[in-house]
């Protein structure tokens, strides 16, 4: 019964091991708690002056959790919503979901659909431990990171030797989820083999129509890693990944049903050498490529193809980095390139973006009470202005049980290639959207267009939404087995790229295309309690509160000549809307939290409890002002309740069963991606 | 989750499927009169169809008189509506299935509440012609809403098409007298949602007419 918990991460091989004995399977909170994501380099959670949260093993395992989705969305302040586009994705600290990346071992997940990223995609079944950073991490990571980054760490073997886990989960709607990882280390030569399957039926919330919520489909995912230490001084490592999915694809078209396949299928091999010169310096290079590809299709039913699609998109990364480490001051320089392609339906050609970029990074401790980290870093893009992203984080240790931070950030995301490419006619409706650099070409050619925006104004290439983001932050631990986490944050957005008319076409067809138009800003408040009563009782309490506003929307509704206006539904007269009316932007809720309750039986049985809260909010405009205002109809706030035992049976084996949303909310019309009350049941049995 | 989005904005032609109307009772005695939450009536335009190639519709026009407080089959209608189209019965018909023009009626769109809109500003009023509604042709008021300058506003997320507050349309009657109107509800429920079977074309709306032809309601 020793050495059961071990924190191992790659990066930090050479330089922090620890181990611990204990004889429970508790996890201590304070071990765990280094981080790589933050800084690049292996760091303490206490030094560092950004929020930041580390999701243990055993909080993925808690309530049996597949993907990503189920973990992450019981975070405080992440909540996965649905983008006007249809697309399910995460909200951080109140941005959109293609404002923070996904890494898994360091190496970014590709593939979003209108900026999100599937985080049912996303297996969890060999992770150690997700890193949250949020707050802008552009210095380190560039596009994508304006608002944070989620960093899956893959478990790595401490022991010589085979171990093999296996796990089978069955739970409601039919699903099936089963993993197999294999491990062998021998010294300094490891390796990591996982295989991971998932099905699922499906289902459907509104039964009058012919269609399902979520079609049937199953996936898999296939992940390796091989490292070898070849001396003391160099390090190898090797991991791919392959990930399938199959999904029924059943539409409606007026009459007549449709039916088809939707697929989706990804691979990503990455490799790199670390070169350790001396205990002050060294060395890493990577070179990863992933590729992302999806395709769809309708057949009518006579079996006569109605509509197909694909999307394949590749990226190509190379970087190297160099540390170095005198008398308490870290700096890393990195410098790398990258290259990414897309081929999709609906594009006027096959794009490829370049770029290089170069960061830097010194972090250090003074006094033994102050941290610092200051980064920057320059990312120039082909046919772009050069964008630099700089951070500046100081965190003070007033007593030993008070620390304060404060980060101040820029960062930036790049216009996606859909912004810049698209070409799309929807012949039903009758709208046209033209990226934007393509869109002076295509309209030149076509007779009969009035202009509603002037064309020149689509000659300059659109900019990168940039964005100010500042957090401030208290943590307070006044006992061992309480703490308090408070931090305030505020992000400004600003030329967010939105869609917007731009001319019309003979009958009445309407032109869209990409603009630099509004600028936003989320600001509010982050509290994270946990309290440990004794050695059987642990609670832990989150809570957000979040004011997100479209600065222009502020800045008009003030003005006198202001033309909101918002129909009063009970005396159904129109009234001229103040600034409180205006409730901000879309699918934010004001308030979220949560209160997890974790009870210790023995040392072999654990029982957990959480409740999620979400308050209202609304998806779209009701009352045709296109802003959400206190007239609006909003979705009523609501709250999920999951309950789960865990029994560890013998050292190598362990079940769960458990009930999530245990009081069946469902809400069919708005909410899609809640299904009810789901019952799982798991077993993991290891082998040694 | 794989939620299944393809397609589903078809459903934004069921809101064309059927044509009906929505007018309101006189309730105040006085010259100047207000009318709220009226009876609903309810016609049936099986007849209106939508082309789905080109979006034209056809159908016929539902005629309403400001001065009659109801829908008319005569002449002298003031403003006509078809789907999500409003013609004036001033100026000139764009093709052959709408009623020829035989008064003198013209329309714009004011910027606020019916309160706060309390003149004609004759300057601004405009009539139909060959190529399009009045409205229509100069962006004042945009078929499908999209533009966000017309009367109402049309969602890519719900489908839905909804009248925008604080839009007053200022008329011209067929005979030189001055209405203002400002519709409130496009749709046969207060809560639509065309998926589960909800069609619009049930205008629902206020309107102060007045009948001794100032400019000053």
């Amino acid at each position: 019964m020793k050495n059961f918990v071990i924190i191992f991460f790659m990066l930090s091989a050479y330089f922090s091991f620890s181990q611990n004995q204990k004889d429970t399977i508790v996890f201590d909170r304070k071990l765990e708690e280094v981080t790589i994501s933050a800084t690049k380099t292996s760091k303490s959670i206490d030094e560092l002056p950004i929020p930041i949260t580390i999701i243990s093993e055993k909080e993925i395992q808690e309530f049996s959790a597949s993907k990503l989705y189920d973990v992450i969305t019981k975070q405080t302040g992440i909540v996965s919503v649905t983008t006007k586009t249809g697309t399910e994705g995460l909200q951080m600290q109140g941005l959109d979901a293609s404002f923070t990346t996904i890494l898994i071992d360091g190496f970014p997940i590709i593939g979003r659909s209108f900026g999100a990223l599937d985080l049912n995609r996303i297996s969890v079944s060999d992770i150690e431990s997700i890193e949250v950073v949020k707050g802008p991490s552009s210095s380190l990571y560039g596009s994508n990171a304006l608002g944070g980054v989620i960093n899956l760490i893959s478990k790595k073997q401490i022991d010589d030797g085979p171990i093999i886990n296996t796990s089978l989960k069955h739970a409601s709607h039919n699903t099936t989820h089963s993993s197999l990882i294999y491990k062998y280390k021998e010294g300094t030569f490891q390796i990591s083999n996982s295989f991971d399957y998932y099905k699922t039926d499906g289902y459907d919330l509104i039964d009058s129509d012919v269609l399902s919520t979520v079609n049937p489909y199953s996936n898999y995912t296939f992940r390796s890693n091989v490292r070898y230490e070849l001396s003391d001084k160099l390090l190898l490592n090797a991991n791919g990944h392959y990930y399938k999915q199959e999904q029924i694809n059943i539409a409606t078209d007026s009459s007549s049903l449709l039916k088809g396949e939707s697929n989706i299928k990804e691979w990503s091999f990455g490799t790199s050498a670390k070169y350790l010169m001396n205990s002050n310096f060294y060395q890493q290079l990577e070179i990863y490529k992933t590729n992302y590809r999806t395709d769809e299709f309708l057949n009518t039913e006579d079996g006569v193809l109605y509509e197909d699609n694909y999307f394949d998109h590749t990226l190509l990364q190379s970087e190297m980095k160099s540390y170095f480490t005198y008398k308490g001051l870290n700096s890393i320089v990195g410098f790398g390139i990258t290259k990414e392609e897309l081929s999709r339906r609906d594009f006027s050609n096959n794009p490829e973006q370049d770029l290089k970029f170069i960061y830097g990074q010194l972090d250090a401790t003074a006094f033994n009470k102050v941290n610092i980290i200051l980064g920057s870093r320059y990312d120039n893009y082909t046919n772009y202005t050069p964008v630099v992203s700089n951070k500046l984080a100081l965190g003070f240790s007033v007593t030993n049980k008070i620390q304060i931070n404060g980060s101040v950030g820029t960062g930036f995301k790049t216009p996606d290639f859909r912004q810049k490419y698209f070409d799309f006619t929807n012949s039903t409706i009758g709208y046209i959207v033209l990226g934007r650099d393509v869109a002076v070409d295509r309209l030149e050619a076509m007779q009969n267009v009035q202009e509603v925006v002037p064309f020149s104004e689509l000659s300059s290439p659109l900019k990168s939404e940039t964005s100010l983001n500042i957090n401030f932050g208290v943590k307070y631990n006044p006992a061992n087995n309480l703490s308090f986490d408070f931090n305030l944050f505020n992000n400004k957005v600003y030329d967010l790229i939105e869609w917007k008319l731009v001319a019309k076409y003979q009958n009445n067809t309407n032109i869209y295309s990409y603009f630099n138009v509004n600028q936003v800003e989320t600001k509010g408040l982050e509290f994270n309690a946990s309290y440990k009563k004794t050695d059987n009782w642990e609670i832990k309490f989150g809570y957000q509160l979040l004011y997100a506003y479209d600065t222009e929307v502020v800045k008009d509704i003030e003005k006198d000549d202001s033309d909101y206006y918002a129909l009063d539904t009970e005396t159904l007269t129109s009234t001229k809307l103040n600034k409180d009316d205006y409730f901000g932007l879309f699918n934010r809720s004001r308030h979220m939290g949560n209160i997890k309750l974790n009870y210790h039986l023995n040392n072999k049985t654990d029982l957990n409890a959480m409740i999620t809260y979400r308050s209202k909010y609304a998806l779209s405009d009701s009352n045709g002002n296109d802003i959400l205002d206190a007239y609006d109809k909003f979705i009523e706030g609501y709250s999920l309740c999951d309950v789960g035992i865990t029994h560890q049976i013998s050292l190598l084996r362990s079940f769960q069963i458990g009930v999530k949303n245990i009081f069946g909310f469902i809400n069919p019309e708005y909410i899609s991606n809640i299904t009810g009350r789901l019952y799982y049941m798991s077993v993991k049995i290891n082998f040694k | 989750m794989i939620a299944n989005n393809s397609m589903k904005s078809t459903s934004f032609f069921f809101l064309f499927s059927l044509f009906l109307f929505t007018a309101c009772e006189k309730s105040s005695p006085e010259e100047i009169l207000w009318w709220h939450n009226a009876d609903v009536i309810e016609l049936d335009a099986s007849d209106f169809e939508l082309n789905i190639a080109d979006t034209s519709a056809t159908g016929d026009f539902i005629k309403f008189s400001f001065s009659e407080g109801s829908i008319v089959t005569n002449e002298d209608w003031d403003v006509a509506f078809r789907g999500t189209t409003l013609i004036v019965n001033g100026g000139d018909k764009a093709n052959n299935d709408q009623p020829g023009r035989t008064g003198d009626a013209a329309v714009y769109i004011a910027t606020g509440s019916m309160s706060e809109i309390n003149s004609v500003d004759t300057n601004r009023l405009l009539q139909d012609n060959s190529s399009g509604s009045a409205i229509l042709n100069n962006i004042m008021i945009d078929d499908l809403g999209v533009s966000g300058q017309g009367w109402a506003s049309y969602s890519f997320s719900t489908h839905l098409f909804s009248p925008r507050a604080g839009r007053v349309l200022v008329f011209r009657t067929h005979n030189n007298k001055y209405a203002k109107m400002e519709i409130i509800y496009f749709y046969n429920s207060l809560n639509p949602n065309t998926g589960s079977g909800d069609i619009g074309g049930y205008y629902t709306f206020n309107y102060v007419y007045q009948s001794t032809g100032e400019i000053n309601f």
